[in-house]
Order: structure tokens, then C-alpha cells, then sequence
């Protein structure tokens, strides 16, 4: 079964401001299926929204794109606007981070939603684009979809606002959703509010989900593979239950790490280790592994080379010089 | 509604208080209206002193300053010294005059700065962005006076248009066609003046609003569901950048018969402009403070309209008045 | 953390009793009134030198609390005693004094600091308000200060938006710190940071705390995170405390409908992972 997204040897830089040239992404490689769940863990500043940018062709003006990026074997590298325009929402949608910023300050939830339904659909009249924007807001879970409809976004709450982007972007069917950290700006409850939204839409529709976070928490409920990222580059790949329970890179191991577990009873265990330092800056390249500097299990080569990528087990990729490369 | 109601009352109080101001402060110009004659020989003092008991000036300024809120409700707004004529009479014509260049060259500049503001803002940095910036900055860093002159200049050279004035000498033999023709001759020059003078500061405020809007993360998040670029211009930025430009707009409102005066006076139009220059030289003290007062009016209306549109143009502001 | 209760006279640093706070909007020309009640008759007690947790959603009144202790907004009804001193009554100097043992620490560090100051100058900025110090000896704190919250004392004269968030936020303790406050309290201090960040700034806490004999209230919808740092958890829940205790108890025996809510909402819980396990 052919993937339903490929991405090929992928280079972003940005060349924007007169700034030294920003590497952020470098030669990104990865397929999502029909009806996959991929994961894409890393920190900020690691390339994982501008992968989601360069995917729909959003990026700024100044930034630089090489490599291939084919989607139901069409290139988009150089499509032409106006294709790309019929495929951003019909084919590929992207929902963001803040929904309260994502969301037009003076238009109506529902006429917002009634907008993207007209942008494909030429033929619905007006009134057929607003039944297709309530009909939506039902199945995203609002019982009383008139009232949303009618409502601005700023009188709505974060988690009716997330439903309402999901609304958005799930009006045209698209079978590939990216969702850029989706939860990030809201708190718990409301975040699994919108988890279980997205896994129920995702098998009503047998959509395929690209999921990018930082947290692995949330990845372990939404993604069946994922791939870890990290200043640009994928630096492991696997199933979601292996790499999070076995995780080979150092950078996944220490990530997992920081995760809060359960509530220890004994004060001696309310340490969370932390990885030193910070997420490294694109616009800064050093020679060698980028996160040798951070990383606990360094030897001399890491410094000087740039691992290569090797398979050590089935089904799992990984870069890092332990493992081979 | 409240909202309304107490920006209604705000400009009642605005409009009294300029009233009495400029009471207060055109008697701390030295002189009246009658210290020349003063001056003249023939006429004598107790001459003077009947006249400017029969116009009320011996009185104090409080009772005065009574008289005349009087006078404007009965709809006169006090009387002119120089002309013997109600102030209203004589104001009515000239500001009908002043207006119908401002209005016109108000809709003007507006018609025109909106589409190229946003054309500017689409294509920022590139071609076309950059021409239409520099032609604003040129026109702007001319002065407006400089701009009259210039195009009474034109005028005189290319004979293609009256060289000030709003009517010919002939107008009274003109038939009905000829006669409109003829006011419009005059009008163009000073209309254009004031275009030159207005179009480079709304186009800039569009040009701006417009780019500040189209970097929202709402217009990206739009794009990123295929709505097409147009749609996006007009329906989702131009809306996203309506605040600040709906609020020049009331100051173009506002400044509808004040920002004209110099282009009136360089070009003898005959409107409030020349009217209240004269007035002030003669100390023609009810012509002043009728005109300033007229004036008012429009700025608070001006800021009035401002208020509802806003109100009406962005449920944020709704939500925080009610 | 069982922390050292370094008064040694067992009194609580903060006792807040009855606490209430309503919000109420007239409308003009409409006999319709607004009310929000933000807090209802809340009583709770943290212990010198323990770090108290606030948990609940968005929108539940916890930030409230926090801004009545800080004495940023009147309450409607209720004491709140602090360091044994009724602070609802105080004024002038002795105010200005108990506002210096209190610093709040919010969640959005790039709002809450002058972009113009550089990180000296924000550092600084409290004793400069409150007189203490020298010229030198606040330069000199300033110094001590970075090295404390783990930022290069090169960086002094950088601005705000030089550091990345994780680096503002310490730069937010640094300056909560510098008139030496008994009573931190912590707004969503963690929203936003990545996963690293966050635990850094978690280790640099209890370190801090335990060096400087730091009083925290950290106010969160993470359970998952507050069960970490937080001696005992008060769940909140529209205005008032609907449960408290230890963590771990919180944890395997919530008693009331939002506490398990709010547990079970943490992500990764019912994943095959199970990312609760050890």
C-alpha cells in the first residue's frame, strides 16, 4: 500500500533578516500511511513546526526548501500556487498550537468553519455551506451548534475553541490532518477532551494523523509510530510502545526522563533528571552530533562527526554513534 | 446602548467647553472690532460707545457669553459686526462651499489609498510596493502650500483651469450646463490640492494596517485551509485591519471643515476657511466663535461615527462596553 | 518534601480563612447585575518551608487566590494571616515590607518583564523599589542572583527577549528572589516550557528552596507535575477546595468526582505504556 505522505531528503533554511542562515531542518526523510498515526517528539526550536509549514507550503517567503515532498505521488515542492491552495484543507489540513489566535477575531465560529466548506466546494450555495458547518460542530461535540456557530471565538473557552479549529479543518474530509501541538496552550482536562476527539475523529474517518509535541506522554495515547527530533533531524524512529519503553538514543532516554510519573510516596524520589543546557540554536552549527554536548553517554567521535543513520533492529532507525554510523 | 449614550454626552460636554474657551480666548486678542474706527477722527466717541452698546460689547463676559448661547438657540448664533447679518446666514453658504470639496476630496483619497494601500501590502517589498511608497513619501514631504502653489502655477501656464475662485466673472450669463461645467473648472485644483495633501498619509495607515493584519496567525491558519488569496485580502486582513483606519477615517470626518482653510485662502475658494481668516483680522468676535463652533461639531461627530463603527465593526469592543 | 520547618515554632506562614471573592459587573441602564464568584469561604494553611499545590482547571479561581495573597486584589470577605501578622490590615511600610516577602512568579515571564531593562536592571528592579541595598550591593546581588538560578553573569546585560523562555523564567526567580522572600508563589510558571526546561527549573526550585529556606504555593492544572513538587495538593474547583492532601493519596484514592478528573486526564495514563509504572 503506497504511503499517503513522503517526505524525501528534506532541507529547510531560513535566510530571512540578514541573520546567518538558519538550518532548520536537515534532510528529513519519512512516510505516513493512509490511516496512520505518526508521532513527531522534540523540544522547541527543533524543526518540528516547520516541517509541518513546509508540508503545506506556508513557510515565510525567505526560507529556503530543498528535497521532495510527495503526497498521493504528486510533488508539492513545485506545485503551483493555485494547486496548492485546492489541496491545503481539502487534502492536508494543519491545525495549530493557540486556537484563540488561530481563529479570526471578528467572524463568527460558524461562518469561519462555512468559509473553508465554500473554498472547496464551489457548487454548495451559501446556505449548504452553513449546514455543513453545523453538521460539523455537532460531530466535534458541541450539542448546541447553532449557539457556537453564532458565537465569537473570544467567547468561547480554549477547549471549545481547539473544537472549533478541528471543526475548520476537518470540514473539507481531508484523509492527512497535522496537528502542531495541539494541546500545548490548554490545560489537562481540556486537553483530554480534545485527545479523545481526535482519536474518535481519526477512526470515524480513518484519517491519518500527524501528531507533533513535546510531551511523549501525550504521544503514547495518540501515535502508533514515532519520530524523535532533534535540531533538525530525525534521530530515532520506531514504533510508539518500543521507542517509549526501550528507547535507544540517548536524547529519548533522557527526554523520557523528564517526564512526571506517578506521585512517589518516598521524598527521596521526587527528583525529575533534567538534560543540561538548552535546545540548540538552528543558527548555530557545530561540527559532529548536535546533542553531544548535552548528552550523558558521550564519547570522542560524537564531537566530530555527524552520525550516520543505521537500523539496528527491524522497523527501528536511530543516529548515534553507540549503535554504529 | 449605555455606551452610546455616554459618548453622546461627552461631546455636548466637549461642545460647551470649546464654546466658552474660545469666548475666553478670542477676547485675550487685543482690540475689537471697533478699536479702528477709534482711530478715525470723524467718528466720535459717544458714537462708538452707542455701537458697542447696540452689539451688547459693554457688557461683561459671562452675560455676554449668556446672550449668546440664547442666540443660538433662536438659531441665529449671534450677530456679525462687519456684515449686520446673522452668523448663521453667513456661515451656512460658505461652509456648504468648504464641504463640498472636502466631501468630495475626503471620498477621493479614501477611494483611492484603500485598493493601493492594499495592493502595496500584498506585494510588500517587491515592485510594486516600493514605487508606491516612494510617490507617497514625495508627496508627502511636499508641503501643502507648496502643492496650491504649484498647481495655480499649472494653472496659469497650461490655461486648462480657472486660476482660483469658484465662479467666473461671466457665471451670472451662463446658461444651467455652462454654469455647473464652470464651477467644476474651478473645483478640480483645490480638490486636488487637498487630495495630494490627504492620499499619502491614508494610503501609509492602509499599507501598514493591512501588513500588520496579514501577519496574524489567524490569516496564516486560513491560508492553511486553502481559502484563496483574494478571499483571504478582503474578507479576513482588510476586516483585521479595519480598527485603526476606521478611526482615521472619523478624524477625516472631523477635520472636514478645518483641514481645507489653507487651500481655500491660496486658491480664493470661497468657503469657512477665508471667512474665519478675515473674521479673525477684524475681530468680527460672534463669525469667530460660530465658526470654531461649527467646526467642533464635526470633530465631535467625526469621533462620534468613529465610536459606532467600531462598535459595530469589531464584537471585541462590544463585549468590553456591555 | 518534608522540609526542615525552620521557624521551629510549628506556625503556619500563611493561614487564609474564609476567603471569598466576587466579582460584580453593573450594567448601566439594565437592572441586570454580573456576578462571578471567584472564591467561596476557602480556608487553607501552608507551612514554612513546604511548597503547596493549587490544582484545577482554567477558570476554578486558584489564580485568585494567589493575586489576594499577593495583596494585588482586595477580597470581599475573609483574613489571611501571614507570618502570624493579619496582612489583609496592613499599611504604608509595614505593607510595603510583607509585599517584599512575597513574590509571584506568573506564567507569561516575556509580559511580565520591561523589555527595555536589561537582566541587571530587572534583577535589581524590587530593591530599587523597596530601598535596600547600595548601588554596589544590588549590582552585586544581581551577580550572585545569576549564578544562583544557573544563568552566565555575562548575560546581565542582556534584554528579555534575548533568553529563551526556560532562561526567563529563571531570570524571573532571580529577580522573586532578590529581597530574600519568605513566600513564593508560583502562577502556571511551568505552561509552556518543554519537558527538559521544565524539570531544570524543578531541580533549581528545590535546590533553591532548600538552600534559602523558600515557602512555595505553586498553582497548576498539572497534577501530574504538582504531584511531584508539592508537599500537599488542594484541589480547586470553582472557587473552592473540594479535596486536600498528600499527593500519593490524591493519586490512589481520589474521593471526589473532579479530583479523578483531573487525574485521569493526564495523558499517557491509559496508554499500554502505562506510563505510570516505574
Amino acid at each position: 500500500m503506497e504511503p499517503l505522505l513522503e517526505v524525501r531528503d528534506l532541507h529547510v533554511d531560513y535566510l530571512c533578516d540578514a541573520a546567518p542562515v538558519a538550518q532548520v531542518l536537515r534532510g528529513v526523510s519519512f512516510t505516513v500511511g493512509r490511516n496512520e498515526s505518526l508521532g513527531i517528539l522534540g523540544e522547541s526550536g527543533c524543526g518540528k513546526t516547520t516541517l509541518a509549514l513546509a508540508i503545506l507550503r506556508l513557510l515565510p517567503a525567505c526560507a529556503r526548501v530543498k528535497g521532495a515532498i510527495s503526497y498521493k505521488d504528486r510533488e508539492l515542492v513545485g506545485l503551483p500556487e493555485r494547486e496548492m491552495e485546492k489541496l491545503r484543507g481539502a487534502e492536508v489540513s494543519l491545525i495549530f498550537q493557540d486556537p484563540g489566535r488561530s481563529l479570526h477575531p471578528t467572524l463568527l465560529a460558524g461562518t469561519q468553519i462555512a468559509e473553508v466548506a465554500a473554498a472547496h466546494h464551489r457548487e454548495w450555495s451559501r446556505r449548504h455551506c452553513r449546514e455543513a458547518a453545523k453538521a460539523i460542530l455537532k460531530e466535534v461535540g458541541f450539542e448546541n451548534a447553532e449557539r457556537i456557530y453564532a458565537a465569537y471565538p473570544h467567547q468561547l473557552s480554549g477547549g471549545q475553541q481547539q473544537r472549533v479549529v478541528i471543526a475548520q479543518a476537518l470540514i473539507g474530509r481531508p484523509p492527512l490532518l497535522i496537528a502542531d501541538e495541539p494541546t500545548s496552550s490548554l490545560d489537562t482536562t481540556m486537553q483530554a477532551e480534545i485527545l479523545t476527539l481526535l482519536n474518535q475523529l481519526r477512526q470515524a474517518h480513518k484519517l491519518a494523523l500527524v501528531f507533533i509535541s513535546h510531551n511523549p506522554a501525550i504521544l503514547a495515547e495518540m501515535a502508533d509510530r514515532i519520530l524523535v527530533v532533534y535540531a533538525g533531524q530525525i534521530v530515532e524512529e520506531g514504533a510508539v510502545h518500543q521507542v517509549l519503553t526501550s528507547p535507544l538514543h540517548p536524547f529519548t532516554r533522557a527526554l523520557l526522563q523528564c517526564v512526571p510519573r506517578e506521585a512517589p510516596h518516598a521524598a527521596a524520589d521526587r527528583q525529575l533528571s533534567a538534560i543540561p543546557g538548552s535546545p540548540p540554536d538552528p543558527a548555530e552549527t557545530a561540527e559532529g552530533c548536535p546533542f553531544a554536548l548535552r548528552c550523558a553517554e558521550r564519547t570522542e567521535i560524537c564531537a566530530s562527526r555527524m552520525p550516520a543513520e543505521v537500523q539496528p533492529q527491524p522497523d527501528r532507525k536511530v543516529r548515534c554513534f553507540k549503535y554504529g554510523g | 446602548m449605555a455606551y452610546f449614550l455616554r459618548r453622546l454626552l461627552h461631546g455636548v460636554l466637549v461642545l460647551i467647553g470649546v464654546s466658552i474657551l474660545s469666548f475666553v480666548f478670542v477676547q485675550l486678542a487685543p482690540g475689537e472690532f471697533f478699536s479702528d474706527m477709534r482711530v478715525d477722527p470723524q467718528i466720535s466717541p459717544q458714537t462708538i460707545a452707542s455701537l458697542r452698546a447696540q452689539y451688547g460689547l459693554d457688557q461683561s463676559l459671562p452675560v455676554r457669553y449668556l446672550r449668546w448661547v440664547r442666540s443660538v438657540v433662536r438659531g441665529e448664533w449671534g450677530y456679525s459686526f462687519a456684515y449686520n447679518l446673522p452668523v448663521s446666514q453667513l456661515i451656512w453658504t460658505r461652509a456648504r462651499n468648504t464641504l463640498a470639496l472636502t466631501v468630495v476630496a475626503a471620498l477621493l483619497a479614501w477611494l483611492i489609498s484603500i485598493p493601493l494601500g492594499i495592493y502595496a501590502a500584498e506585494r510588500r517589498d517587491r515592485w510594486g510596493d516600493r514605487v508606491t511608497v516612494a510617490g507617497s513619501s514625495a508627496l508627502l514631504s511636499v508641503p501643502d502650500l507648496l502643492l496650491a502653489l504649484a498647481l495655480l502655477r499649472l494653472a496659469i501656464h497650461t490655461k486648462a483651469f480657472p486660476v482660483g475662485g469658484m465662479i467666473s466673472t461671466e457665471y451670472a450669463d451662463l446658461g444651467p450646463w455652462a454654469r455647473i461645467k464652470d464651477v467644476a473648472a474651478h473645483f478640480a485644483l483645490p480638490v486636488a490640492a487637498l487630495v495630494f495633501g490627504t492620499l499619502p498619509v491614508f494610503f501609509r495607515h492602509v499599507r501598514a494596517s493591512m501588513i500588520e493584519a496579514l501577519a496574524l496567525p489567524s490569516i496564516q491558519a486560513a491560508r492553511g485551509y486553502g481559502i484563496a488569496r483574494r478571499r483571504i485580502l478582503f474578507r479576513y486582513a482588510l476586516p483585521a485591519a479595519a480598527n485603526p483606519l476606521i478611526s482615521l477615517f472619523g478624524l477625516s470626518i472631523a477635520t472636514l471643515l478645518s483641514a481645507s482653510l489653507l487651500v481655500e485662502v491660496v486658491m480664493s475658494w470661497p468657503g469657512l476657511g477665508p471667512m474665519l481668516l478675515e473674521a479673525i483680522l477684524a475681530r468680527d468676535l460672534y463669525v469667530v466663535i460660530g465658526a470654531v463652533m461649527l467646526s467642533t461639531v464635526f470633530l465631535v461627530a467625526g469621533n462620534f461615527i468613529a465610536d459606532i463603527l467600531l462598535y459595530l465593526s469589531d464584537p471585541r469592543i462590544r463585549r468590553s462596553q456591555s | 518534601m518534608v522540609a526542615d520547618i525552620v521557624t521551629g515554632d510549628g506556625r503556619p506562614l500563611v493561614r487564609v480563612q474564609g476567603l471569598s471573592k466576587t466579582y460584580v459587573q453593573d450594567r448601566l441602564l439594565s437592572r441586570e447585575r454580573f456576578v462571578v464568584r471567584a472564591l467561596e469561604r476557602v480556608d487553607l494553611v501552608i507551612r514554612p518551608g513546604s511548597s503547596f499545590a493549587l490544582v484545577g482547571q482554567s477558570g476554578s479561581g486558584k489564580s485568585t487566590l494567589a493575586l489576594c495573597l499577593a495583596r494585588l486584589e482586595p477580597p470581599t470577605e475573609g483574613k489571611i494571616w501571614f507570618e502570624g501578622q493579619d496582612l489583609l490590615s496592613l499599611r504604608g511600610r509595614a505593607l510595603m515590607r510583607a509585599r517584599g516577602r512575597i513574590q509571584l512568579i506568573f506564567q507569561d515571564t516575556a509580559a511580565a518583564m520591561n523589555p527595555r531593562l536589561s537582566a541587571k536592571e530587572i534583577i535589581i528592579e524590587p530593591m530599587r523599589i523597596q530601598s535596600v541595598g547600595t548601588r554596589q550591593e544590588q549590582n552585586e546581588r544581581a551577580a550572585y542572583m545569576m549564578e544562583r538560578v544557573g544563568l552566565p553573569p555575562a548575560w546581565l546585560n542582556r534584554r528579555p527577549h534575548q533568553f529563551s523562555g526556560g532562561q526567563r523564567q529563571r531570570l524571573a526567580i532571580a529577580r522573586a528572589l532578590s529581597l530574600q522572600p519568605r513566600l513564593l508563589i508560583l502562577d502556571e510558571a511551568f505552561m509552556g516550557l518543554d519537558l527538559s526546561m521544565q524539570a531544570q527549573i524543578v531541580g533549581l526550585l528545590q535546590n533553591l528552596q532548600r538552600a534559602e529556606h523558600l515557602t512555595y504555593l505553586f498553582i497548576s492544572h498539572d497534577l501530574s507535575l504538582m504531584a511531584f513538587v508539592a508537599d500537599e495538593i488542594a484541589i480547586f474547583d470553582r472557587g473552592r477546595i473540594v479535596e486536600q492532601g498528600l499527593p500519593s493519596e490524591l493519586f490512589s484514592n481520589p474521593r471526589q468526582p473532579q479530583t479523578r478528573a483531573l487525574r485521569d486526564a493526564i495523558p499517557g495514563r491509559s496508554s499500554v505504556l502505562g506510563m505510570g509504572q516505574d
